[in-house]
């Protein structure tokens, strides 16, 4: 059971006087006992080597790592208690299953006898249904099988943290999702504090208690999944996390009254200012649909704005379909229902309500208004009764 | 038609009579026509010879003789001290140059910088032509210019020059010594590559597991290579038991046969006192040992391949 | 918990080890492997350097007792004499003297170029037969299932472990029935004998992490399986069939044992040539030295490029990098 926190940490390679290479750079991350974390961002981010530092696998340029509240520093990876599970699963492949899993054990300095830690390892091969495989080497495994092995070799210490390194990327799609849902209910059930870096947003989103959004080895945003799709913090964690890519177009901002004016190329609409919690003072921003948000307004009306677009590309997902079209905006994305009558060269005309809207500091990137939930049955309402 | 189809279809109309199934060893039948000539052949000669007398100079008129020649080896006053210096050969140079070796491969790994470049010029020993490395060692350990001579007693370890590669008592040694230099960095290497086989995330995986590095070079390291190992141990055995120009560059061999080895007895046997009977029974002997040895080899090789 | 209050971190020091984890231990591995380094470097490079200082020596010099650690008067002496002398075995004297007005009259006995191009002449024939032979049976030993495939391989290795001092003898026999006592095309033939197994090794190494798709691409594009061996396996095995070739020029510029028994002095390479002459009377070991450099460079030039193949080549394919 542990709290913890990335305090200011820094990670140059090579030499940090002359052409050294900053992975990370001050960093700070504070994780609650018990909490699932992850660390979100494409490759190259710093993400695997943030987690290389929490384990001691790397030792951080500046800053520290503290375990509750206790700088760990200069405790070596061995000494910290700390349990990974690796990409590539790095089972000992001249070891049986029951070795693999028994190793740290051995390796720790505990009282354990012989039979007490056999007695462990199959305790942890029954709760990972593993336990018919104990005397196979990893040669002989599935891929599947070996994850399970190697999230075995994890808890059977039962360690201070979980570490984990994209520990899916080699499984095929299906296994990926039974094996994340396996993950969470682990976590959860042995409640051990957990840190885990991946470049899929999606395993993100559906894993993480909170989630770190790190480019270019920086943090950009540390917050819950919600807060982070709804709220994100800047224009790259708008567009790196949801999928669909958002959209996004120029516009231009003017007050007026009680609600913000947006003018783009082709549309414009009235934000309400109770809508936006920060004040605006740019006349430029940059505008942002998600797909999932925009409707056709033949099927709901909305009091945002309504613009034509010209079909080229329907690719049905099950009952919705994304649909990517060109309008007078620009190219657009859109995830609509109803898309069976929908041909390429078709027109339909799309909306979004204005709660759902995002608003961005053109220069800065810094969100202006994020997407609000709440508001969203109301506002729904009004347009339609004024639509209507 | 290009050159290519021409070949084709010469080949083709060359092995138009030949059955479907036996075409896949075509093109293997040089390669073993080959080896089946110049080595399998000479091996399967060495053994007819060795039950008969017969001169290098008429080398016709040979007498059939049965096992004398065996019986011959077994009588020979020199047999015994040949046998013993091959077996301190194989055994004394071996391990030496396995220790060397894998400690050079070691440092090289990790420990040193420019490990590409280390590894280059730690191979100089092994690659350069036998005579001129043996004649280096001889130059070293040889007669009033020796500079071994001159660095013990440097070091105290003796008053005064002795002689060294013609003495009865000291000449074993400078080729083994000489040899382990030109054969431990081939182990270095077989090391070097070993250890970088190994897939650094077990061993990060070792340490989150709380391994100490001594555990992880029990645990990991060696277990991980192992067979290598084995294969490069055989190695070092097969090129010291045959080994002849490392003894007949640094002493022939002697004086008397003080460091002969089985390949020098050979040699002198055949090549000096023309007794091709005796020498090829001597070459049996041989054979069997290398023998031996292959078929470690070959069964340590399959156990790589089939567990990788 | 930890009683010592002073670290914070000590309930994490359970699992310590002095040599890994004290500073003291530290500079112990420091100094261990410091001295280490320094007497295996000097074991492994003294003999090369030596080398290299002799051959610097002038004659009287390396008569010199006890042994001078640098050459106090570097001289080329020894690669004069050897050049020398072998401009006058090889009766280019009359050419040089015509050409360059200088007299060369040798005090020593070696022909260092004649020993050189039968060298050459015996290992690039003994390359070439070893890589042209060596890759057509590997390609079919890497593609094709067949019957007695293992023990093939098996036989091929094995070959390599024999050649050398325990076939001399019958070798001396075989080649005298032949008629190719005192030919090089006898070097040639054994060399390429000794070195193809190596070839089909490594080659078939190659082969097998080829990858199929870029095979069957070529299939696709209605090339025989003889037009994808040439057209797309060769070009793009280049590297490992330069590799082969040096490996068994190599072989062959290196060994003593069936030049030795199978020519006659008129005949020598360099290994059998270089060993007269060391072990004549009064060897000049400044001389000697020279040539070892001179016949060491070709070595040293493959060795660059086929460091990267070498344990490879050398195990079989057992092991590698």
């Amino acid at each position: 059971m542990t709290h913890l926190e990335l305090d200011s940490v820094k990670k140059v390679f090579g030499d940090p006087e002359k052409e050294g290479v900053v992975a990370v750079n001050d960093l700070d991350i504070d994780v609650p006992d018990g909490d699932f974390l992850v660390l979100l961002g494409p490759s190259g981010c710093g993400k695997t080597t943030t987690l290389r530092m929490i384990g001691g696998l790397e030792d951080p340029t500046e800053g520290e790592v503290r375990f509750d509240g206790t700088v760990v520093n200069d405790v070596k990876a061995r000494n910290r208690d700390v349990a990974m599970v690796f990409q590539d699963f790095a089972l000992y492949p001249h070891m049986t299953v029951r070795e693999n899993l028994g190793f740290g054990l051995r390796r720790e300095n505990n009282d354990m006898t012989g039979t007490e830690i056999d007695e462990r390892v199959t305790e942890v091969a029954e709760m990972l249904e593993i336990e018919e495989l104990l005397n196979n080497k990893p040669a002989q495994l599935s891929g599947g099988q070996k994850q399970r092995v190697a999230l075995g070799r994890a808890i059977i210490r039962e360690p201070r943290l979980f570490l984990f390194d994209e520990p899916l990327a080699n499984l095929d799609a299906k296994l990926r999702k039974t094996m994340r849902t396996e993950i969470d209910e682990l976590q959860s059930e042995v409640g051990i504090t957990s840190a885990y870096v991946t470049h899929n947003q999606e395993e993100a989103m559906t894993i993480a208690d909170k989630i770190a959004i790190l480019n270019d080895g920086e943090l950009q945003q540390l917050g819950t999944p919600d807060q982070v799709f709804n709220e994100p913090a800047n224009l790259f964690v708008a567009q790196f996390v949801g999928s669909p890519d958002m959209n996004l177009f120029q516009g231009a901002l003017s007050e007026r009254g009680d609600s913000y004016r947006i003018e783009m190329d082709a549309a414009s609409f009235d934000i309400p200012k109770r809508l936006v919690d920060t004040e605006i003072d740019t006349d430029e921003v940059l505008v942002g649909f998600r797909p999932q948000d925009l409707y056709q307004a033949r099927t709901r009306a909305t009091n945002g704005p309504e613009f034509d677009t010209q079909v080229r590309v329907v690719e049905p997902v099950g009952t919705e379909a994304i649909v990517h079209g060109t309008s007078a905006l620009g190219d657009v994305t859109a995830k609509v229902g109803r898309f069976h009558d929908l041909e390429p060269e078709d027109q339909m005309e799309l909306t979004i309500a204005p709660e759902h809207v995002y608003l961005f500091d053109p220069t800065t990137e810094s969100l202006l208004k994020g997407r609000l939930v709440t508001e969203r049955a109301e506002g729904g309402t009004s347009a339609d009764s004024v639509e209507a | 038609m290009s050159y290519v189809d021409q070949a084709q279809s010469s080949y083709r109309s060359a092995t138009r009579y030949i059955p479907e199934s036996l075409r896949v060893y075509l093109p293997i039948l040089p390669v073993m026509a080959l080896v089946g000539l110049f080595i399998l052949y000479p091996i399967a000669q060495a053994i007819y010879s060795s039950f008969f007398t017969k001169s290098l100079l008429a080398p016709s008129e040979a007498e059939f003789v049965g096992l004398a020649n065996y019986v011959e080896i077994w009588a020979d006053p020199d047999i015994h001290q040949v046998l013993w210096n091959t077996f301190v050969w194989v055994t004394v140079g071996s391990l030496a140059a396995i220790v060397l070796g894998f400690l050079m491969g070691w440092l090289l790994d990790e420990k040193l910088p420019y490990t590409s470049v280390a590894s280059a010029i730690v191979l100089i020993p092994w690659v350069l032509p036998r005579v001129v490395g043996a004649s280096i060692w001889q130059f070293m350990f040889g007669g009033s210019q020796g500079i071994v001579n001159e660095l013990l007693v440097q070091m105290g370890v003796i008053d005064e020059y002795i002689v060294m590669l013609g003495a009865n008592q000291y000449s074993l040694w400078p080729p083994i010594i000489g040899m382990v230099w030109r054969l431990a960095p081939l182990f270095a290497l077989l090391t070097l590559t070993s250890l970088q086989g190994i897939d650094e995330h077990l061993y990060e995986a070792a340490r989150m597991d709380g391994a100490t590095p001594w555990e992880q070079f029990r645990y990991i390291t060696i277990p991980m290579m192992k067979y290598n190992l084995a294969i490069g141990f055989l190695l070092m055995l097969i090129y010291n038991v045959r080994n002849f120009s490392m003894v007949w560059v640094m002493t022939k061999g002697g004086p008397g046969v003080s460091s002969s080895t089985l390949p020098v007895m050979i040699y002198r046997a055949a090549f000096i006192d023309f007794e091709v009977g005796f020498a090829s029974a001597l070459s049996v002997l041989l054979f069997v040992v290398l023998l031996v040895f292959s078929y470690y080899y070959i069964k340590f090789y399959d156990k790589v391949r089939g567990d990788m | 918990m930890a009683t010592d209050n002073t670290d914070p971190t000590a309930e994490y020091r359970k699992n310590q080890s002095w040599l890994y984890d004290s500073k003291a231990g530290g500079y112990v591995r420091k100094t261990a492997i410091g001295l280490l380094t320094l007497v295996i470097g000097v074991f492994v490079l003294f003999p090369l350097y030596w080398m290299v200082v002799t051959a610097f020596k002038t004659t009287s010099e390396i008569q010199q007792i006890p042994p001078t650690v640098f050459p106090a008067d570097p001289s080329l002496e020894g690669f004069r004499l050897v050049i020398e002398s072998s401009i006058q075995a090889g009766g280019y004297a009359g050419l040089v003297s015509d050409l360059f007005g200088i007299t060369v009259t040798s005090a020593i006995d070696i022909n260092l170029l004649g020993l050189i191009v039968n060298s050459l002449k015996v290992a690039v024939g003994a390359g070439l037969i070893a890589v042209v032979l060596g890759t057509g049976a590997s390609y079919v030993l890497s593609r094709r299932e067949f019957r007695g495939k293992n023990l093939l391989m098996s036989l091929l290795l094995a070959s390599l472990m024999f050649p050398g001092t325990a076939i001399m003898v019958p070798e001396w026999e075989l080649i005298s029935t032949l008629g190719l006592f005192n030919t090089h095309l006898a070097l040639i033939l054994i060399y390429g004998a000794m070195t193809s197994p190596f070839v089909v090794w490594l080659m078939k190494g190659f082969f097998d992490d080829f990858p199929d798709s870029i095979i069957e691409a070529s299939q696709i594009d209605q090339c025989t399986p003889f037009e994808t061996f040439w057209y797309v396996l060769v070009p793009m095995a280049r590297n490992s069939l330069i590799a082969s070739f040096i490996f068994a020029f190599l072989l062959a510029w290196n060994e003593l044992v069936f030049a030795l028994t199978l020519l006659d002095n008129s005949k020598f390479t360099v290994p059998p040539g270089l060993l007269t002459f060391v072990q004549g009377f009064n060897t000049q070991w400044n001389v000697v030295a020279a040539a070892s450099i001179i016949v060491s460079i070709p070595v040293l030039a493959g060795l660059a490029y086929i460091q990267r193949y070498f344990v490879q080549g050398l195990t079989g394919g057992a092991i590698k990098g």
